[in-house]
């Protein structure tokens, strides 16, 4: 082999360990200066931000080129953590330092930090009128990064929530990679006003499937409004995770006879919710209902089912105590005992 | 064809081999500074998803523990003030012989619960569920030895939360360290596994179990143990990421969706590295059956844990480690090459078996044919110093480019004594350290063939770098 090459390629590798290390040295200095830039930044634009609402100078700062993202990111958690008048007094700094222009250009870029910055500062901005960025986040709910596409359905609905509506139901009932954490983060800052009837609505005309994933926020909805949807689907459907999302929702005493028609379903997930309806909502004659399911074959059933029983109003901890020494089945015996164990009774 | 011919062939080939396998840790390199880069991205809207922590999806905390009165009331005194809305520690007593199970009953006063055990997955005989009427969040099983996987399954029986987290006895957490392993959980439910960043706590100060000062081992052994974590997790794993083809969480620190992990068998007993062993099944398990699943490193340090100290332990450990890796393998060879298999089956299961699996063959035989050829005069300068520049230099860059990947991620040690310390630590751990390990490697995979018993050997837990612990009355009283 030859000893020029060799040592040709040795000569590589020692200067790429060279600017390896020298990278490490420019991360820590830039990292250093990145820190004070945040802070001269902070110094400079935090008592603007959070000065009182009328106290907005007459000549701002320049907002120069690389402080756009440190600003846009320090503007945008200032959002995320007020409320009221405040939340205008940012915007119109905003706009006066020309960020709302900045944010629209950024919406187009290829960085994915940018465009999460410009859709939610765009939503915090809630321009109505601004008809080619509602177009563009539109198209955005669309994208296959699943948190752009929430970003950008967050915007919307920040911008008009009852326009955004429609537009934001059906990736909410279809993708699978919308986080439902973010997603009933959104629905809840809406309001049970503007969410409960197009949420329900879209529960009852969409294709049965995709119910249950909107039946998962359905506290974000009235009782008026889901009661209805949730009897009817509950009517129509045998799937398994529907029944026991429409099941998981039921709060009203009228619906006991419903529920109690599910506690010998096929399917344990549907009955243990049947089960967990009786713990909230059960009366004493429930007790006889419940009370063969202590035998139930799955584990969470038998667990339910004795909870349950001890949260019945006019059951005494004492029957419950006579019960778990004298029933026939020792599998009901041991988990009466556990869960009188775990309620110290 | 003359032996010297061969001889020629041999070195060729293992130089090949070598070009090869840096070639392609350098891949995963550049794919983890893509990776982390576009999860600092990611983070930008943060805030928003600790908002809701009720959604945050309860989680069982399984710690077997086998003799491990030094640190196992330190750790669930630790784990008790978690930042997470809903979980419980299951702490699985195997069978020790030493005080741990009455240090844990001194400490949370537990008292024998009449739990009613699902026996979903077989296990040795429980003897007895404890409760604590302090803090009832925790729960104590007391059983008959059975091996670290036994005690996962028998943790799994009685977990009564959807996602169950495996924890070593002394891991160290940091208060959101649960959150953040859980996260892919809540952003992605087809998520069934996760694991994260392990790091060394020698050198670290830790105060109630808690880590209150990011440090560097003083000895050399845990430094160069250091760097070589920083490797293996920073781009040895989340290189594998964006293809769904990581096969190991460490069992130090995972969480896994508890259905699924039974369905495909639990932990399985026989086997010494039983973490990697369940990760590849679930890929064999979940992709043959074709439903959609991802297995995630989530890039954040969640967890630091005692390196040994001394060369018998660390030998035994290596040793342990390429047993269990050869044993997973093995046990799930359908999975390679297999038509479901995915990136799994196709890219990285036959990379661990010819990269990781055999490495320390064609290492050690090299290191004898290059060195023995040199003095014997059939290898020239020229190949001798090829052998060289790819063994040593090569991994000395790897090393030192996973410095930088955690610089400009983490910034764990801020100081810059730390990262001369370690820039030195990568160096040197090529000369000699990686060698020495190759060897053990090597040990262990001539054990695995030979069907030597295998044993999880004496690692002494020193916690040296813990502050003593507080009276048990002591901590009592600040919990309300």
């Amino acid at each position: 082999m030859s000893l020029q090459l060799v040592t040709a390629a040795g000569i590589v590798i020692g200067l790429l360990y060279l600017v390896v290390v020298l990278q490490i040295f420019f991360a820590r200095l830039r990292n250093r200066i990145r820190t004070k830039r945040q802070l001269g930044l902070e110094r400079t634009w935090l008592p603007i931000l959070v000065a009182d609402t009328t106290a907005i100078p007459e000549s701002l700062p320049p907002l120069r080129q690389r402080d756009l993202i440190p600003f846009l990111t320090l503007w945008n958690q200032l959002q995320e953590s007020f409320t009221g008048e405040i939340t205008g007094h940012l915007n119109e700094v905003a706009r006066r330092i020309g960020a709302d222009v900045q944010a629209r250009r950024m919406l187009d870029q290829r960085s994915l930090r940018r465009r999460l910055l410009a859709v939610s500062t765009l939503g915090h901005l809630g321009d109505r009128g601004d008809r080619d960025s509602w177009a563009a986040l539109v198209r955005l709910t669309a994208d296959k990064d699943g948190l752009l596409s929430l970003a950008a359905a967050r915007a919307l609905t920040r911008i008009d929530a009852t326009a955004a509506m429609p537009v934001i139901l059906p990736p909410l009932s279809e993708r699978d990679d919308w986080s439902r954490n973010y997603a009933l983060a959104m629905l809840t800052d809406l309001g049970v006003d503007v969410v409960s009837r197009p949420l329900t609505d879209a529960a009852l005309h969409f294709p049965i499937e995709r119910a249950p994933r909107l039946l998962q926020y359905f506290n974000v909805a009235h009782l008026a409004d889901a009661m209805p949807v949730v009897r009817t689907l509950i009517a129509r459907t045998s799937n398994v995770e529907c029944l026991a999302a429409c099941l998981r929702l039921f709060a009203d005493v009228d619906d006991l006879d419903t529920v109690r028609d599910y506690l010998h379903h096929p399917s344990w997930q549907v009955r243990v919710q049947a089960v967990n309806v009786l713990a909230r909502l059960g009366r004493e004659e429930d007790y006889a209902f419940l009370q063969p399911l202590l035998c139930d074959s799955e584990w969470w059933v038998r667990y339910r089912t004795a909870k349950a029983l001890c949260s019945l109003p006019g059951v005494e901890m004492s029957r419950i105590r006579d019960l778990s020494q004298k029933h026939r089945d020792a599998f009901a015996r041991d988990m009466l005992v556990h869960v009188l164990a775990e309620a110290g009774a | 064809m003359n032996v010297v011919t061969v001889a020629n062939i041999f070195g060729w080939a293992a130089l090949a081999y070598l070009v090869g396998i840096n070639a392609v840790y350098l891949v995963l390199n550049v794919v983890s500074f893509v990776v982390l880069r576009r999860h600092k991205q990611r983070g930008t809207l943060g805030p928003l998803s600790t908002r809701f922590s009720s959604l945050e999806v309860p989680v069982s905390l399984l710690i077997p523990a086998y003799n491990e009165e030094h640190t196992v009331v330190a750790t669930v005194r630790s784990l008790l003030q978690l930042n997470y809305s809903h979980f419980e520690i299951v702490v699985i007593n195997d069978g020790s012989s030493d005080r741990t199970l009455n240090r844990l009953k001194e400490a949370f006063d537990l008292q024998v619960f009449p739990e009613v055990v699902r026996r979903r997955l077989a296990t040795e005989p429980i003897r007895a569920v404890y409760r604590s009427p302090i803090y009832p969040e925790l729960k104590v099983i007391d059983k008959h030895n059975g091996g670290k996987a036994d005690a996962l399954n028998a943790g799994i029986n009685t977990a009564q939360y959807p996602l169950y987290c495996a924890l070593d006895a002394d891991g160290v957490l940091r208060p959101d360290s649960l959150q953040s392993i859980t996260r892919p959980f809540l952003d992605d439910p087809l998520t069934v596994a996760a694991g994260g960043i392990i790091r060394i706590a020698n050198g670290c100060d830790v105060v109630n179990g808690w880590l209150v000062r990011t440090g560097l081992p003083r000895r050399p052994l845990p430094m160069l143990q250091v760097v070589e974590y920083c490797r293996a997790f920073l781009f040895g794993r989340l290189g594998w990421n964006p293809v769904n083809g990581l096969l190991v969480i460490s069992g130090a620190f995972g969480v896994f969706h508890k259905e699924t992990v039974i369905e495909a068998g639990g932990y399985r007993r026989n086997t010494i590295g039983e973490d990697m062993e369940l990760v590849v099944r679930l890929h064999r398990f979940l992709g043959g059956a074709g439903r959609p699943y991802r297995i995630v490193f989530a890039p954040e340090p969640v967890c630091w844990t005692e390196a040994p100290e001394s060369i018998g332990a660390l030998r035994t450990q290596r040793i342990r480690w390429q047993r269990g890796l050869c044993e997973s393998l093995w046990l799930n060879r359908q999975l390679l090459f297999s038509r479901r298999g995915g990136w799994a089956g196709w890219v990285a299961f036959p990379f661990a078996l010819l990269f990781e699996c055999l490495s320390p063959v064609v290492e050690a035989l090299g290191w004898v044919y290059f060195g023995a050829g040199f003095l014997a005069g059939f290898v020239g300068w020229g190949f001798a110093l090829a052998f060289l520049i790819v063994n040593i230099g090569f991994g000395t860059l790897l090393s030192v480019s996973s410095l930088l990947l955690d610089e400009i991620s983490y910034h764990t040690y801020p100081r810059f004594r730390q990262i001369l310390a370690l820039l030195v630590a990568a160096t040197v751990e090529n000369l000699g350290y990686r060698q020495m390990t190759a060897y053990w490697r090597l040990v262990g995979l001539v054990h695995w063939i030979a069907g030597t018993k295998a044993h999880w050997g004496d690692m002494k837990r020193t916690a040296e770098w813990s502050s003593p612990l507080p009276s048990p009355q002591a901590s009592t009283t600040n919990r309300t």
